[in-house]
């Protein structure tokens, strides 16, 4: 590379002495110091796990040839980093004193941006508000940059100039507060964002060295007009080789160049310089060619296994990159083969399993599914993705209970332009023994108490269900045996399995127990049962709803930052994970807010929905805070989010979402962190180890409950209180009691099996406290905490139920 | 035991136990207050004016450098230059502010440097519009001027108040650590090559204090050789001779998430946390007076410290 850098610097001495335009003729004298972004692949740094692209890796190759471009134009550089190691991972304000040392002229970070997976566009920040600049020359420069990172690309999913004040861009941060490596500079100096990493095409050319260069040669170029330098008299030849019939299985906007497939490992070749680059095996298609003298060339590429060579012309500018793509054609003659077949293991399959045949080209649909023999025989169903090279093959029913299978495909099938299969594809496999429709999962469980008065029942079985059978023979009766209207009875399947779950017409009574009732004739679409009829018992909770001052009503979903906006969410697919309104499924009003997230690992995962209204809640520690929230059993962490004066996070910890339909969610006040007045501004759904990937929650009135509303509403159970909430080491359950009375104090786990038993005995009248530390082998998690009161000489029990958190 | 013998061992510790008794080793917070610019500007603090009650505070990105009065909270404009309120030097006497302020020309920056005199207003020009020109250092009542055309000295003090001999001035260079001594310069790289950042003299002049490649504070003594390693502390400060103040920051590669000042104790090696406070960002510490710290957040509020020292 460096040889074509002294090249073009040559060309450039004797192919135009502009300094006589009053232009510098290079850099001497002028100090650049360049920041590469982020550093050392730790929590600062942003990971992408598709591209497996680190945006510290990029940042620095950026920056380490824009030095090398600047400095072979006598530019004076200095750098935050030149190696990626942990300790490379400086403090902001370190990095800022940095430059203010070395007395620098201009300051560069250098970054790339993460949204939602969907965009892709460059982003130049600058200190100040939009209008007004800390450092006029800081937005001049911005609106260079932008426009050469612009130039140079055109695989943009947004084309609209973005050149912002990170005061105005960051509102959330504080006012003035902002980006913390422009704060304390004392030079003009910008942030670029230089593309987006997370829209996944864009992450894998961030992995090619050569793309990473061509952002370097930009800001090379907004700096030469920037600072008043010659511009470049070479160009470059930059472009990407993609498959014509092939589209991505990741997002890409539609109608641009990434909707076709990049090819890896081709050749291509520059001409009449004869210039060779091969193309990475990195699913980006991409090369460049750079300092390349003005003129008409030849691009041509070729190495391809199934593809045709091409070629395109090219005429090449002084300072411009002219672009070139090429859609080299397919080789339609090529032999079809099964490339990959799931499941990898074929002993003991469950009666609906799914099998999935990859092919190399695209397949005639039809002639392959006719081609596709089983034995014994069973009725089959297919689904195919839209290119035709990947086809789904399911049991209609099932597959019989222990039985050999052999399915083959034979040389019958043939691809999209009738080349036909080379051989016959034949596997075997042989389905477990399987005698009856297995209940996994009931919820609320047998025993539970304290349970919502607006659940949805919910119940997961090992197949999915015959829906006739379950909707009249899973019924919830009352304590006098009567049957509860249900309504949106919901019938889903997910890897072979199947759930059931419903609401009910009616709000439930309090402290009332319920039974789910089973028949022995619920069955599965195979028609297998149950085989017999089984029921449930559980109690709901034991005191009412509190109700208090709404602070946020979820009317305004408009008011809430996509997930992605956030910069906390992290590990989610998009743009499946959303927040939107609901107007079926609501609380009061007229609409709700939806949470559909989807976790994309298989932990770390975080999704946070802001509420830029963020609502002041005062500082009072004898308050609650809660929100009606309508779990979906996933068994993630809910938390809500609130800041301290500033924009500091305090992060609470609301429950384990282990519940399904509406329940009031509370914390506290006691259990913020830091001191108030706090806002409450958002909800965040955190990925626990071993829960639910993806899930749909709702939202509704977030209220701030005076503490006297906490009250029980039993006669006898007067104002419970657990301290602390969380508990660690030691804690205290404190009553009062207006008799003499036995007292049993007991603490249930989630599933409501009796975790610990508090005391049990009797007390007399007046204020009690019980002490508790919880036992070493206790798990953390929330609790339901009991207190159940019999007065002396009576025999009517009375109860009072609070979540209490442990923590370790 | 004779009596004399008694006095003796009790002198013999006395004397032992005195320079613990001496060295500082720890600083304790006692109350915290927020000063109120008076226009409810937000800072960045810059330094202080020694045996004052003034502050010296900076506008966002070192544009401009004003004084601020902690018991009232009147501001004082010395200067609305750009980079003015970076890193201002102040003599002991506490009577003359010098700056340096930056200008572009064809997009270069070029610096002036001006003496600011705090009772009269009367500013005087010391080097007009250079490249190369290193932020202003003072030691005692002398200041260290140097630029692309050489280095001088002025002198501030009054007749009886000038510092007696050769004053040393340590400076960057090159991103490493030089010491003027008269005409005698002597570049240190205590850590070896690489970016050595805030820098500064001990009050006794014996040992230098620097941040190496932001990776961590360390105290050299004048010949270069590495004393202390003081682990993370960013904008480290002299408090006094043997106690050094500072900030430990931590953000999420874009915006800063946290900052608390820390100290290191020369006495006993060790460093500890100063400030545990989850709702404000502490950074920039000044040591003002012998009892007072100030310090500023990245919102841009001025606050008071007020220490024991033990």
């Amino acid at each position: 590379m460096k040889r074509w850098v002294r090249w073009g610097l040559s060309a450039a001495m004797i192919l135009c002495p502009a300094a006589q335009y009053g232009q510098n003729a290079d850099f001497s004298g002028i100090r650049i110091f360049i920041n590469p972004g982020h550093g050392g692949h730790d929590s600062n740094d942003r990971h992408m796990l598709t591209t497996d692209f680190w945006e510290s890796d990029g940042n620095l190759e950026k920056g380490l040839f824009l030095r090398e471009l600047l400095e072979a134009r006598n530019a004076t550089v200095a750098m935050s980093r030149t190696t990626n190691y942990t300790s490379d991972d400086l403090p902001l304000a370190t990095i800022a004193e940095m430059a203010n040392t070395f007395n620098a002229d201009f300051f560069l970070s250098i970054h790339s941006n993460g949204y939602d997976g969907t965009r892709n566009q460059p982003l130049v920040l600058f200190r100040g508000y939009d209008d007004q600049p800390v450092y006029p020359a800081a937005k001049t420069m911005a609106l260079i940059l932008w426009g050469k990172l612009f130039e140079k690309g055109n695989c943009w999913t947004h084309t609209s100039e973005w050149v912002k004040g990170d005061w105005t861009f960051y509102p959330d941060w504080g006012d003035q507060v902002g980006l913390g490596v422009l704060r304390t500079l004392s030079m003009p100096g910008v942030l670029s964002e230089g593309s987006f990493h997370d829209y996944v095409a864009e992450g894998w050319r961030l992995r090619n060295n050569n793309h990473l260069h061509h952002e370097a040669w930009a800001m090379l170029r907004a700096l030469e007009e920037f600072k008043n330098v010659v511009p470049e008299q070479t160009g470059i030849v930059a472009g990407t080789v993609r498959d014509e019939l092939t589209t991505p299985e990741y997002y890409f906007k539609p109608g641009s160049k990434d909707e076709n497939m990049p090819i890896n490992g081709a050749v291509v070749t520059l001409l009449p310089v004869n210039r060779s680059v091969t193309i990475d095996n990195l699913n980006n298609g991409f090369f460049l060619f750079d300092s390349v003298a003005p003129g008409d060339y030849q691009v041509i590429c070729s190495g391809m296994a199934d593809f045709y060579n091409d070629t395109l012309t090219a005429t090449v500018i002084a300072g411009k990159t002219t672009l070139v793509d090429l859609l080299p054609s397919f080789d339609t003659a090529r032999v079809p083969v099964v490339t990959g077949f799931q499941p990898v293991i074929t002993d003991s399959l469950p009666f609906n399993q799914v099998f999935t045949f990859t092919f190399n080209v695209p397949m005639d649909m039809s002639a392959v599914e006719a081609a596709l023999v089983i034995e014994p025989s069973a009725g089959l169903l297919y689904e195919w993705d839209e290119k035709g090279k990947v086809m789904t093959v399911k049991p209609e029913t099932g597959f019989a209970s222990k039985t050999d299978y052999t399915m083959s495909l034979t040389t019958a099938a043939h691809s999209f332009w009738n080349v036909p299969l080379s051989s016959d594809y034949q596997v075997s496999f042989v389905t477990k023994s399987r005698t009856k429709l297995v209940t996994e999962m009931i919820w609320p469980s047998s025993g539970m108490t304290a349970v919502t008065l607006y659940p949805r029942i919910t119940l997961k079985f090992d197949a999915p269900l015959d829906q006739a059978s379950a909707t009249g023979g899973i019924r919830l009766l009352n304590s006098q045996s009567e049957v509860l209207g249900k309504l949106r009875e919901t019938f889903t399947s997910a890897g072979g399995k199947g759930t059931y779950s419903f609401e009910l017409s009616q709000a439930l009574q309090l402290n009332s127990q319920y039974r789910i009732v089973l028949d022995a004739t619920v069955k599965d679409i195979a028609g297998v049962t149950t085989g017999t009829a089984s029921e449930v018992t559980f109690t709901t909770r034991a005191g009412s709803y509190q109700s208090g001052n709404i602070i946020e009503n979820f009317e305004n979903i408009s008011t809430f930052w996509d997930p992605e906006t956030s910069g906390s969410t992290i590990g989610t697919d998009n743009p499946l994970t959303t927040f939107t309104p609901s107007y079926n499924i609501i609380r009061s009003g007229t609409t709700a807010g939806r949470l559909d997230y989807v976790f994309t690992g298989d932990g770390g995962g975080v999704c946070r929905v802001f509420d830029t209204s963020k609502p002041l809640i005062g500082s009072n520690t004898s308050l609650v805070f809660g929100m009606w929230v309508y779990g979906d059993l996933s068994h993630n962490q809910l938390e809500y989010w609130f800041y301290a004066p500033g924009t500091v996070n305090q992060i609470v910890v609301a429950d384990e979402i282990d519940w399904a339909g509406w329940d009031l969610i509370t914390i506290p006040f006691s259990a913020i962190g830091g001191s108030g007045p706090w806002q409450y501004h958002s909800i965040v759904v955190r990925q626990a180890a071993g829960a639910q990937k993806s899930g749909t929650m709702y939202f509704d009135d977030a209220t701030v409950i005076t503490l006297t509303g906490i009250t029980e509403e039993e006669p006898d159970a007067a104002a419970m209180l657990l301290y602390p909430n969380p508990v660690q080491a030691e804690g205290r359950v404190t009553f009062s009691l207006e008799s003499p009375s036995y007292v049993e104090i007991n603490l249930y786990s989630s599933d409501g099996s009796l975790a610990a038993s508090l005391f049990n005995g009797y007390r007399a009248p007046g204020s009690q406290a019980v002490e508790w530390s919880p036992s070493p082998s206790l798990p953390p998690g929330v609790y339901t905490l009991r207190l159940s009161i019999r007065r002396e000489g009576q025999s009517t029990w009375h109860h009072s139920s609070q979540r209490w958190v442990v923590v370790k | 035991m004779a009596i004399d013998d008694i006095m003796r061992t009790t002198f013999l510790y006395i004397v032992l136990l005195l320079p613990l008794t001496l060295y500082s080793q720890e600083i304790k917070v006692k109350r915290v207050k927020e000063i109120m610019p008076s226009d409810t500007g937000s800072y960045i603090l810059s330094g202080v004016v020694p045996g004052s009650r003034n502050l010296l505070v900076a506008g966002e990105g070192y544009k401009g450098l004003s004084i601020v009065d902690t018991r009232t909270g009147k501001v004082s404009l010395v200067s609305s230059d750009e980079g003015a309120g970076y890193s201002p030097a102040v003599t002991a006497d506490g009577r003359k502010v010098i700056y340096r302020s930056g200008s572009y020309s064809d997009n270069r920056k070029y610096s002036s440097v001006y003496v600011y005199d705090i009772e009269t207003h009367d500013r005087k020009l010391l080097v007009e519009k250079e490249r190369e020109v290193l932020p202003p250092v003072v030691s005692g009542n002398r200041v260290f001027l140097k630029s692309e055309r050489g280095k001088r000295v002025e002198d501030y003090g009054l007749a009886t108040l000038k510092s007696a001999g050769v004053e040393p001035f340590v400076v960057i260079e090159d991103m490493m650590p030089v010491i003027y001594r008269g005409e005698e310069r002597t570049p240190l790289m205590p850590n070896g090559e690489g970016f050595y950042i805030w820098v500064s003299l001990s009050p006794d002049r014996s040992m230098i204090l620097y941040n190496y490649q932001g990776r961590g504070a360390y105290i050299c003594d004048t010949e270069g050789r590495v004393l202390y390693d003081l682990g993370k502390i960013d904008a480290p400060r002299w408090f006094d001779d043997r106690l050094v103040i500072g900030m430990d920051e931590h953000d999420d590669g874009y915006r800063i998430t946290s900052s608390e000042l820390v100290y290191y104790s020369l006495a006993d090696g060790k460093r500890k946390i100063l400030t545990n406070t989850e709702g404000r960002t502490e950074m920039f510490p000044f040591p003002f007076g012998n009892r007072k710290i100030a310090f500023s957040t990245d919102e841009g509020k001025i606050y008071i410290m007020k220490v024991r020292i033990r």
